[in-house]
C-alpha cells in the first residue's frame, strides 16, 4: 500500500470521491450489523426493553414501612400518633411493653423502626412541657432510615402543632409562633417521578455502552477475521476506514436514541421533553462520536472480540458509574472529581438532563459541550494514530 | 463420574487461566475495580452540593437563617443575590442544585411573631438525591425554628403576657440509628456491593472460559473424549468458584478495612453464605454458556443481566416492597434478592444463620437447580 495522503486535497472531485468511499463503507457496516444477530438484538434491547425496565425501578420512598409502637401512655394523644403512622408510608403495629423478640425482629428486617411513647405523653403535650419520644431505626439501609426518621419527625411536629392550636383555641389565647415554613419546590420534576430520572440515567448508560462497544466491535471483527487486510489493499486510507465505522455506528446510536426518547420515553412512558429537539440530537451525535473515539482506541488494544468485550467492560463501568448518572459528582472525593473530568459522559450528563428536563438552551450547555468535543478530538487522534501504526 | 477426571479437567483449567494473562488479570482486577468504582459511584451522600441564596430581605435575621444551611457539610455556597431570575439559570446549568429564596419581609414577620414562608427550589431532575436534599433542608429548617422559638430577641419583640412561656411544640425526638449510628451511606452500599460484584464476576469468568472453547473449537476435544458433560461442567466450575472465593475474601477485607465498615457477624458463617452465593451465581454462568456461542455475547449477557438485576431487582437502593408485582416476581428468579438481606443482616447486624436460614436454604436449592438446568441444556457438540 502506498503511503498516500490521509487528507484529500481540497478540490471538488477528489473530496467527493473520498466521501463516497466513506459512504460505501458505512453501508457495509450497517449490513454487517444487521446480520450479526446477537449484536443487533442487543442494540434493539438497550434502546427499548431496557429503558422500560428502568422505568419500573422501585422508588426510594417509604411504602408501608413496618414500624413497631411501644405505647406506655395509652392515651388519646398516643393513639392519635399511632393513627398518623399509617399507609402509604407506614404500617404501624402495637408492640407489647416487654418485647423480647424486638432485637430479632429488627435483625430480620420485619420491623424497620420502633417508636416508644413515654408515660405522660398526653399530659406533657397539653401542658406544653417538653416530652421525649424515642425512635430506634434500622440504619443498615441508610437512605431509607434517614427518610423514615425525618417523616416520623414531621408527623409528630404536625401533630404537636395541631394539639397546641386546639388547646389555644379552647382557652381563647392567641399564640402565634415565629416560624419559618420552608416550601420545597422540586423543579423540573414537581411530583418526583422516579421514572423520569431512571429512564434518562439508563439511556445515558446505554448510550455509553453502545457508543464505545459498537465501533470497537466493528473494528476488531475485521482484525479477528483478517478482513482488515482486504480493506488495507483497497484504495482506502486508515482514516476513511475508521471514519466509515464511526459514522455508521453514530448513525445507529442516533436512530436508537430517537426510538428510545421519542418512542419509548416521551411517547409511551410520558417523560417530558423540555428543550430543543435538534439541540439534543446534535449533542447525542457529538457524544456518540466522542465515545467512538474511545472505542477505536480500545479496539487497538485487543486482538479478538472476546478481549475487546472485556476491555470495553473495564472502560464502561467507571464511566457510567462515576459520571453523575446515579450519583452526585460534587459529593465524590476531590481526586475522583478531577479524574472524572476525562469521562465524556460526565459532561454529557449535564447536557442531557439540561436539555431533556430542565429546558436548557444552547448557550447554557455550551461549556460542557466544548469540553466534550475537546475530549472527543483527543480520543480520536489517539485511536486513529494507533490504528495507523498497527496497519501500514 | 470419577473425581480423578474432574480433577484433571480442573487442573487443565487452572493452567490455562494462569497462561492467559489478560484473563488472569481480569479475574482478580475486575472485582476490585468494580467494588471501588461502585462504592464511590453509588454512595449518594449529599455533600458539597451547590447552594444559592436569593435574599430579598437582606437583614441580619435572614442572613443568619441562610447561614444555618451552609454551616453543614451538605451545602456549599456558589452564589448569592437579590434577583429571583438567578434561580432558573443556576439550576439549569447545574451550577447549583438548591436555591433558597427568602422574601422581602422575612425579619419583619418573624419579629411580629408571624409565620413566614421561604421557598427552596431544588433540582428535581436528579430525583433520588433531590429527595435527600429536601429531607436535609427540612431538618435544618426545623433546627432553625427551634432556635427562633426560644430566641430572646424574637421573643422579647412581643412583650405580651405570654412572652416567656415556652410555646414551641415541645415534642423532642430522640432518634437512635441501629447498626449504622452515623447513618453513613457507605455502610449500606459497601457490603451490598459484595452482592453486586459477585453476581457479575463469577458468571462472566465462567461463561467466557466455556464459550472460548466453543469459539476456538477446543471443545471438540471434549466431544470426542470419554469425559461426560457433568464432569466437564464441574471441571469448569471448581476453578472458577475457587478464584471467586479468593475474590470474595479480598472484597470482604476491602469493605472492612479500606471502606471501614465494621464486620459484626460470625466469620465462618458469613464465609459459608458467600460460598453458597458464589455457587449459585457461577451456576448462572454455566447456564449462560450453554446458551451462547460467542464470547462477546457471553460478556454482554452476563454483564447487562447482573447490572440490571443487582441495581433494580434485588432491593439495593430501594426495598423490594415498593416494586411492582411483576418486578418482585422477577427478583425471585435471581440469587441476588435472596443474598442481599443475608449480607446486610450478617455483616451489619451480626445476625446468625438461625435468622437467615430460609434465604440460605433458598440459595442452596437455587444453585442445585441452576447446575441441573445447565447440565440439561449443555451440549458438548454445538449444532452447526
Amino acid at each position: 500500500m502506498s503511503r498516500n495522503r490521509t487528507w484529500p486535497r481540497l478540490d471538488g472531485s477528489r473530496a467527493r470521491r473520498w466521501l463516497r468511499q466513506v459512504a460505501a463503507l458505512m453501508v457495509k457496516e450497517w449490513r454487517q450489523l444487521l446480520r450479526d444477530r446477537a449484536l443487533f438484538g442487543f442494540v434493539v434491547f438497550i434502546f427499548t426493553v431496557d429503558i422500560m425496565i428502568a422505568f419500573g425501578a422501585p422508588e426510594l420512598d417509604l411504602h408501608r414501612s413496618p414500624v413497631g409502637v411501644i405505647d406506655r401512655d395509652r392515651s388519646a394523644a398516643s393513639r392519635d400518633l399511632f393513627y398518623r403512622l399509617r399507609p402509604p408510608y407506614f404500617a404501624a403495629s402495637v408492640l407489647p411493653e416487654q418485647e423480647a423478640q424486638l432485637e430479632r425482629r429488627l435483625d430480620r428486617g420485619e420491623l424497620r423502626a420502633v417508636l416508644t411513647i413515654p408515660h405522660g405523653f398526653e399530659r406533657d403535650l397539653v401542658s406544653g412541657r417538653p416530652t421525649d419520644l424515642q425512635l430506634t431505626v434500622d440504619a443498615s439501609d441508610s437512605n431509607l432510615s434517614y427518610l423514615l426518621a425525618s417523616y416520623v419527625e414531621r408527623i409528630t411536629a404536625a401533630m404537636a402543632q395541631e394539639w397546641h392550636e386546639r388547646r389555644d383555641a379552647a382557652s381563647g389565647r392567641d399564640n402565634r409562633e415565629p416560624v419559618v415554613l420552608l416550601q420545597p419546590r422540586m423543579r423540573f420534576n414537581p411530583t418526583m417521578r422516579e421514572g423520569w430520572f431512571s429512564t434518562i440515567s439508563e439511556l445515558l448508560g446505554m448510550l455509553t455502552v453502545a457508543g464505545i462497544l459498537l465501533p470497537a466491535a466493528a473494528l476488531v471483527r475485521e482484525k479477528e477475521r483478517g478482513t482488515i487486510e482486504q480493506l488495507l489493499v483497497s484504495p482506502l486510507t486508515p482514516l476513511q476506514i475508521v471514519l466509515g465505522k464511526v459514522m455508521a455506528m453514530t448513525a445507529v446510536t442516533l436512530l436508537g436514541t430517537l426510538v428510545a426518547v421519542a418512542g419509548v420515553m416521551h411517547g409511551w412512558l410520558g417523560v417530558p421533553f423540555a428543550g430543543s429537539i435538534p439541540l439534543f440530537f446534535a449533542m447525542v451525535a457529538l457524544f456518540a462520536m466522542t465515545a467512538a473515539g474511545l472505542g477505536v482506541t480500545a479496539a487497538t488494544f485487543a486482538r479478538n472480540s472476546g478481549q475487546v468485550g472485556l476491555v470495553v467492560l473495564l472502560l464502561v463501568m467507571p464511566i457510567t458509574m462515576l459520571s453523575g448518572t446515579w450519583n452526585l459528582v460534587e459529593g465524590m472525593p476531590p481526586w475522583l472529581r478531577t479524574a472524572i473530568e476525562v469521562s465524556p459522559l460526565r459532561h454529557f450528563v449535564q447536557i442531557a438532563y439540561g436539555v431533556l428536563l430542565r429546558g436548557a438552551d444552547a448557550s447554557e450547555v455550551a461549556l460542557p459541550a466544548a469540553k466534550m468535543a475537546l475530549l472527543g478530538a483527543v480520543f480520536f487522534a489517539a485511536g486513529v494514530s494507533r490504528f495507523r501504526r498497527q496497519f501500514r | 463420574m470419577t473425581p480423578k477426571r474432574v480433577l484433571a479437567l480442573a487442573g487443565k483449567e487452572v493452567r490455562e487461566i494462569l497462561r492467559d494473562r489478560l484473563y488472569l488479570m481480569l479475574a482478580f482486577l475486575l472485582p476490585i475495580t468494580l467494588l471501588v468504582v461502585f462504592a464511590y459511584g453509588m454512595t449518594s451522600d449529599v455533600k458539597n452540593v451547590g447552594f444559592v441564596v436569593v435574599d430579598e430581605d437582606q437583614t441580619p435575621t435572614s442572613r443568619d437563617y441562610a447561614r444555618q444551611f451552609l454551616a453543614s457539610r451538605h451545602f456549599r455556597l456558589v452564589a448569592s443575590g437579590q434577583d429571583p431570575a438567578l434561580i432558573d439559570e443556576v439550576l439549569r446549568t447545574e451550577r447549583a442544585r438548591v436555591v433558597l429564596w427568602i422574601g422581602p419581609d422575612f425579619e419583619k414577620r418573624l419579629l411580629a411573631r408571624q409565620p413566614v414562608e421561604v421557598a427552596a427550589h431544588i433540582d428535581g431532575a436528579v430525583t433520588p438525591p433531590g429527595r435527600t436534599i429536601r429531607a436535609y433542608l427540612e431538618a435544618i429548617n426545623a433546627q432553625a425554628n427551634a432556635i427562633y422559638q426560644t430566641n430572646p430577641r424574637l421573643a422579647q419583640a412581643d412583650a405580651g403576657p405570654d412572652c416567656c412561656r415556652q410555646a414551641a411544640p415541645p415534642v423532642r425526638m430522640e432518634t437512635r440509628f441501629l447498626y449504622n449510628p452515623e447513618v453513613r451511606n457507605i455502610v449500606m452500599v459497601a457490603p451490598s456491593l459484595l452482592m453486586l460484584v459477585l453476581l457479575l464476576v463469577p458468571p462472566l469468568l465462567i461463561a467466557v472460559s466455556v464459550v472460548r472453547e466453543k469459539e476456538s473449537g477446543a471443545i471438540y476435544n471434549i466431544a470426542s473424549s470419554t469425559v461426560s458433560r457433568f464432569e466437564f461442567l464441574l471441571g469448569k466450575l471448581l476453578p472458577a468458584v475457587m478464584i471467586c472465593m479468593i475474590n470474595a475474601v479480598v472484597l470482604w477485607l476491602l469493605v472492612a478495612f479500606y471502606f471501614g465498615v465494621a464486620f459484626r457477624g460470625s466469620v465462618p458463617q458469613f464465609a459459608f453464605a458467600l460460598l453458597l452465593y458464589v455457587l449459585a451465581t457461577a451456576g448462572l454462568g454455566l447456564l449462560v454458556s450453554a446458551a451462547v456461542r460467542t464470547q462477546q455475547a457471553a460478556i454482554i449477557i452476563t454483564t447487562i443481566t447482573a447490572m440490571i438485576v443487582a441495581t433494580q431487582f434485588a432491593g439495593f437502593f430501594a426495598p423490594l416492597d415498593t416494586a411492582e408485582p411483576a418486578n418482585r416476581f422477577l427478583a425471585r428468579l435471581f440469587p441476588a434478592g435472596y443474598f442481599l438481606p443475608v449480607v446486610r443482616g450478617m455483616y451489619l447486624k451480626g445476625a446468625g444463620m438461625g435468622v437467615y436460614w430460609v434465604e440460605l436454604a433458598a440459595l442452596a436449592v437455587y444453585s442445585g437447580v441452576v447446575l441441573w438446568l445447565a447440565h440439561a441444556f449443555f451440549r458438548k457438540r454445538t449444532k452447526a
